[in-house]
């Protein structure tokens, strides 16, 4: 599978930003924030279903980044280390947040916008395609928090981030077979979730 | 990957079009830089109360030098086998007075009380 992530090959100014920001650049670091962000952010989105939760954890993985970015050695790359920064916050936060009795689907957001290929996969000839959509997007969402942390992990970095399986071996810091079965059995989950929007 | 598969991962794509507002990057940055700002301004307060200018140093010279007075004068202070055989430094012991009694006289046997 082709995706941002193989096709854009941002390692070399990546290190050059990194070297200049653990000299004491802020402004090479606010680079790295412009460049990493969105990224970040859709999957701590996609993690919690929550923009706030999203918006506050975002903060956090950069802040967390900027302090430690003395001991970033270069080993990897940038964004696979800031990657599994966000990852292992966002699981750490998500289990506190499980613990938590009162939290529930009924927190989970909804901002799907129309776009064209929403519209086309929802039927737009059906009159009734609005509320299809709104229930789509909430089933979507129910069905993302339907999985385990661990599941929705790979499913938000491969399907919808389109993070390779080495990539994402690399951030979770397991085999990339281990990406792979969870993808399976996290797709398998998925379909009885939502049978009813599958022809 | 059989079909429901594809279609399922076709289904969760969508996903990719769930975007916050416009501009909202942009303040994130802002957001960020303005928490870095806070955070640097607290150390650098933090700094300058530990090491900082003249007047904070007198300040802590002189709170280390009357900790190391009263250092010295707790280690100085006598209670070792020495201070013991000072009589005048024994610790005076207030004991309980005795209840008053008629010691000299002995005890009394129990009267019995003959029956008519």
């Amino acid at each position: 599978m082709s995706s941002e992530f193989e096709n854009e090959s941002p390692t070399d100014a990546d290190e050059v930003l990194v070297s200049r920001a653990q000299s004491g650049d802020t402004l090479a670091f606010d680079q790295l924030v412009v460049r990493y962000s969105p990224r970040l952010y859709g999957m701590i989105y996609h993690m919690t279903s929550n923009k706030e939760d999203a918006n506050d954890l975002t903060q956090d993985v950069f802040a967390k980044a900027y302090r430690s970015l003395n001991r970033f050695r270069g080993r990897s790359s940038f964004y696979t280390w800031i990657y599994a920064i966000g990852t292992n916050m966002t699981l750490n936060f998500l289990k506190k947040r499980n613990r938590r009795a009162v939290w529930s689907l009924d927190n989970l957001d909804s901002g799907i916008q129309n776009d064209e290929a929403m519209v086309d996969l929802a039927h737009a000839a059906n009159p009734r395609h609005q509320s299809d959509l709104n229930e789509l997007q909430k089933k979507l969402n129910e069905a993302m928090q339907s999985l385990s942390n661990a599941h929705r992990a790979v499913v938000t970095m491969f399907d919808i981030q389109g993070i390779p399986h080495a990539e994402i071996s690399k951030i979770l810091k397991v085999s990339e077979g281990t990406v792979r079965s969870r993808l399976f059995y996290a797709h398998r989950q998925l379909q009885g979730h939502l049978e009813e929007f599958i022809k | 990957m059989n079909e429901p598969e594809k279609q399922v991962q076709k289904l969760i794509r969508l996903k990719r079009f769930e975007e916050p507002r416009d501009g909202y990057f942009e303040d994130f940055l802002k957001e960020f830089q303005s928490r870095r700002n806070e955070r640097e301004t607290s150390k650098g307060f933090l700094n300058s109360r530990v090491s900082g200018g003249a007047g904070n140093r007198k300040w802590f010279i002189g709170a280390g030098m009357a900790y190391a007075a009263l250092l010295a004068v707790v280690l100085m202070w006598p209670n070792g086998p020495e201070a013991k055989q000072d009589a005048s430094r024994q610790p005076i012991i207030f004991e309980p007075k005795q209840p008053v009694r008629n010691s000299v006289t002995s005890p009394k046997a129990p009267v019995s009380i003959p029956r008519p």
